[in-house]
């Protein structure tokens, strides 16, 4: 029997075995958001695991869990550029990043994750630097105040 | 040869026309310029900013400002308008009985009745017993649903849930029994325990029905007929919600009252007029009309909209120099409005849609000083400034180079503070008005209405057209087109509802309103009072009250440049068989420059 997961509409997880502690969290996220989605352990830094389950998620919605660190990701953003990327360190913040990855989904404004980006081999600070200033460029400009 | 400029100072702005006298008497436009009007208007202030206004024209007109020889300054219409506003309905909840709480994902789906218990009592509850037990934040969503399941099994009726966190959907998914369940309670520690509470969760994409129905109510609570008349405030403001909840408690009660807003007396050449405001704007509106030409306004003393016309007093008074007192109200402009308020007593942050009456006023002040700021710019240019011609008069004579014009011709001005139209008749007499309620008052409207707390916000909702962030990718206008980015969104505007400002800034709004329910908001603000203002400036600037004799209205000054305003009184004025529309100085300068230009137009050659 083939299998059809693929062609179902599901947001896709791929989590490191050793960090399938930070899963439940993520997953409660989207499922107070109703929001369905697949999951499976897989091997690689956390960047990588959600890029490419976005990419092969039927929603364009990814998640990797791996070395502590959590990244959402879209199909559509360069593999370089998450969505967000941070180290939670309770439930709470855990949970936000599945919850955004409902929200994106259903099209709702997202919940702020205000978490360090996590470690995915080089070119990190470079991203933590860009990260930092595009947060500076919205607070003042398109935030307002 | 000579060389003149027309100087308008304006509330916002100051604006140039420089022209070349020729000769034979000919005047040459040669360029134009405009600054941020420098302090308020006709104070000395004002002269650096004319100074910078006139640096500007004389670059773009590619002249030396140093060969300058006459200036020509407008006597400014002395008129300083204020705008306040006075909520005249409230509800209030006594003993905590919830109402109207709309969480984004609710849990479960239909009607539950029960006493409300703590959680951690839920093991002590007896078979048969009906109850809605409440979790606080300790709680956690799977040892909930264990002590629900657990309760359920030994036959206690756990008819729905109430919960402070927002877990309500992975709680549902976990029962055996499906049962409302409303979460995001952010006050959950006042809902009171022991009572009497319905939870009513509707399927996604529905809304309640039985606790928006004040018989629906009265079915669950067994309340009198005399009871029934008082729940309809909460059956009000729950309709249209996805879930809800009431509780009953003994002397709990939610009640709506009318807040005594006084009453104003319109002081008329020959009468007073009194109305009370809770009657609200067209009766307010309908005596100033009786009282016209209004000598002065006063507001009933210990009363709200007492107070109110007192601050208004106060602010003109300090503007002028003039004791508060002595200050008299020349116009009034009341809109209805709602103000969205939270409820005193709520348990998570409700809000209810009270009546307010928004009320703009305007005084005449006395001559502002502009000898003054005629000697100071003279000193500073070292030529002669003259005071040249009533502002009204100037900016007809600078309307009508708009092409296609002729009089009778009618400029309106729309400004921030006051509205003011000026008349020039086919004999060329000019008559003018200036009445209260404009741009300001439609910022005040706009950011109450939203419950926005935030002028400058409530200012840039007024000014820019509005989009959604669809995707991080591209936004949707208001208009319904599509607009594509190479790069994404800020993660910050996905899903928003923004405005968008030039140079595609984009701002979020901070609410959950929907993008046609702000701009619906933003239109129909300015609706009641640009609208209702530009009618009723034309009415009273003709000698008959009649619109139809005048053939031509132009539009001048900042708020003819918004995207909207003029095609909205074009079309109001339309069917009143009026040409309308935005003025075009000298067929080149838009709606702006019309005093400036005028001014140089009258200077004798």
């Amino acid at each position: 029997l083939e299998d059809n997961s693929r062609f179902r509409p599901e947001v896709v997880i791929y989590f490191a075995a050793a960090d399938e502690a930070l899963l439940p969290a993520v997953l409660a996220g989207l499922e107070e958001q109703s929001v369905p989605w697949r999951s499976a352990p897989e091997q690689g830094p956390a960047g990588d695991l959600a890029g490419r389950a976005a990419r092969e998620s039927l929603l364009n919605v990814g998640l990797g869990i791996s070395g502590g660190g959590v990244v959402l990701h879209l199909a559509q953003l360069g593999q370089d550029i998450p969505l967000f990327s941070g180290r939670p360190d309770s439930p709470e913040k855990a949970r936000a990043f599945g919850e955004n990855a409902g929200r994106l989904v259903k099209g709702l404004p997202l919940v702020p994750i205000e978490e360090p980006p996590a470690g995915n081999g080089p070119g990190d600070l470079a991203r933590l630097i860009a990260q930092s200033i595009a947060r500076v460029l919205a607070d003042y400009q398109v935030f307002g105040r | 040869l000579k060389l003149v400029a027309g100087i308008d100072i304006g509330n916002s702005t100051t604006e140039v026309a420089l022209a070349r006298i020729t000769s034979d008497g000919k005047k040459e436009f040669l360029g134009s310029g405009m600054v941020r009007t420098t302090g308020v208007k006709g104070t000395v202030a004002n002269i650096r900013g004319a100074v910078l206004a006139l640096e500007d024209a004389a670059s773009n007109a590619g002249v030396r400002l140093s060969a300058l020889n006459q200036a020509y300054l407008n006597e400014a219409t002395p008129v300083i308008a204020d705008v306040a506003m006075e909520t005249i309905t409230e509800t209030i909840i006594t003993e905590s009985s919830m109402i109207g709480h709309d969480p984004a994902t609710p849990g479960g789906r239909g009607l539950g009745v029960g006493t409300t218990v703590d959680y951690r009592e839920l093991s002590e509850c007896s078979p048969g017993q009906k109850v809605v037990p409440v979790f606080d934040r300790t709680a956690d969503f799977a040892a909930a649903a264990v002590s629900i399941n657990e309760a359920m099994s030994r036959g206690v009726l756990v008819e729905a849930a109430i919960m402070q966190k927002d877990d309500a959907v992975l709680l549902v998914n976990r029962l055996n029994r499906v049962i409302p369940v409303v979460d995001e309670v952010s006050r959950v520690e006042k809902v009171p325990l022991g009572m009497l509470a319905a939870v009513e969760v509707a399927e996604t994409g529905r809304s309640i029905q039985t606790l928006s129905n004040p018989y629906g109510l009265a079915t669950i609570f067994d309340l009198t007929p005399e009871e029934t008349k008082n729940v309809v405030p909460i059956a009000r403001a729950l309709t249209g919600n996805r879930s809800g909840v009431v509780i009953r408690t003994p002397s709990g009660d939610v009640r709506e009252r009318v807040i005594p807003a006084g009453s104003l007396t319109f002081v008329g050449k020959t009468g007073r007029l009194q109305v009370s405001v809770d009657a609200g704007a067209a009766a307010i509106m309908a005596a100033a009309e009786k009282a016209f030409p209004l000598q002065n306004v006063e507001g009933e003393a210990g009363s709200n909209v007492g107070g109110m016309i007192n601050r208004i007093r106060t602010i003109m008074g300090e503007l002028t120099g003039e004791e508060p007192q002595s200050v008299s109200i020349q116009d009034l402009l009341a809109v209805d409005t709602m103000v969205q308020t939270s409820v005193a007593g709520g348990l998570a942050g409700e809000l209810s849609s009270e009546c307010a009456v928004a009320i703009g006023a305007m005084v005449k002040t006395s001559r502002l000083p502009m000898e003054q700021i005629a000697r100071g710019l003279a000193r500073e240019l070292g030529v002669t400034v003259e005071i040249a011609g009533v502002e009204a008069e100037m900016a007809v004579l600078g309307a009508l180079t708009t092409p296609g014009v002729e009089k009778p011709l009618a400029v309106l001005d729309i400004g921030g503070g006051s509205t003011d139209a000026a008349l020039i008749r086919k004999d060329g007499t000019v008559s003018s008005i200036h009445l209260a309620g404009a741009g300001d008052m439609v910022t005040m409207l706009i950011d109450s209405e939203l419950s926005l707390n935030n002028r400058e916000l409530a200012e840039e909702i007024k000014r820019y057209p509005l989009a959604k962030v669809e995707s991080l990718f591209h936004i949707r206008l208001e208009d319904g087109t599509v607009q594509f980015f190479d790069h994404a969104l800020d993660p910050g505007l996905f899903a928003r509802v923004s405005i968008l400002k030039d140079g595609g800034v984009m701002v979020p709004l901070p609410t959950r309103h929907s993008l046609e329910k702000v701009r619906m908001v933003r239109r129909q603000c300015k609706e009641k009072v640009f609208v209702t203002n530009a009618l009723r400036a034309l009415s009273k600037i003709t000698s008959t009250g009649n619109i139809r004799s005048i053939d031509f209205v132009v539009l001048v000054g900042g708020s003819a440049l918004d995207f909207e305003i003029p095609a909205m009184i074009t079309g109001e004025l339309a069917r009143h068989g009026v040409v309308a529309g935005r003025a075009n100085i000298r067929g080149l300068e838009g709606p702006r420059s019309a005093v400036a230009t005028g001014l140089v137009l009258a200077a004798k050659t």
